[in-house]
């Protein structure tokens, strides 16, 4: 995970983005990452990053060009209101996602998986 | 750089930043508690789904025999993030 977060803050921070902006952004590109590795463990190819600034948003692209397809704008909201005993952790990243992104794109096409946010900048 | 100790018992401190990479670490050191414990969260800048899990399953692994986390100090980061998942309504939060 080093590796992605240095490239992002490095590309980031020289933008001028600000810190709590990139912090949604550490996260949401982490919880993306993480499900392409844990639903594609197999994959030889490498996950690849993409990050685009304009004055208006941010945008992140991750491709995964050998994947089974797994769109996740398209899992049930997860229920965050049952107890501590029945509460479980999978799902809480996707929905971070969806909650902190203006938008979130899946597309899969010729075996590649790409996943697009946007951040709107105030 | 995560960091996780046992100060004391009753005691835990965390630092850095809790993602993925530092789950086997967290989950170490908070598998050692028996008890109620206080996490002090001032210096953690960071927490991503992999670390609110570990977090929630030891809360539950406490809860059974009664005990709880409490979570103090929390930046206004992590913090929101408890907020967005609920999780603070299962953790007591304290600052």
């Amino acid at each position: 995970m080093e590796n992605v977060f240095n490239f992002l803050h490095r590309f980031l921070s020289q933008h001028s983005v600000d810190k709590d902006t990139i912090g949604d952004l550490d996260l949401v590109v982490e919880e993306i990452f993480t499900n392409m590795v844990k639903y594609n463990a197999l994959a030889k190819e490498r996950i690849s990053i993409s990050v685009e600034k304009s004055r208006q948003e941010v945008s992140i692209r991750l491709e995964d060009p050998n994947s089974t397809p797994f769109d996740l704008t398209k899992t049930p909201d997860v229920n965050l209101n049952m107890p501590l005993k029945d509460r479980k952790p999978g799902g809480l990243g996707i929905h971070l996602v969806k909650r902190l992104m203006d938008t979130v794109q899946y597309q899969h096409d010729g075996g590649k998986s790409t996943v697009t946010v946007t951040k709107r900048l105030e | 750089m995560f960091d996780i100790k046992i100060l004391k018992p009753g005691e835990v401190v965390m630092s850095g930043r809790f993602d993925a990479s530092q789950v086997e670490k967290a989950r170490t050191v908070l598998e050692q508690l028996t008890a109620t414990a206080v996490v002090d969260m001032k210096n953690l800048q960071y927490v991503s789904s992999a670390g609110l899990g570990i977090l929630l399953a030891a809360q539950k692994k406490l809860g059974e025999k009664g005990h709880k986390l409490r979570l103090a100090n929390m930046s206004q980061h992590v913090r929101d993030i408890f907020q967005m998942t609920r999780l603070d309504t299962i953790f007591e939060i304290v600052d």
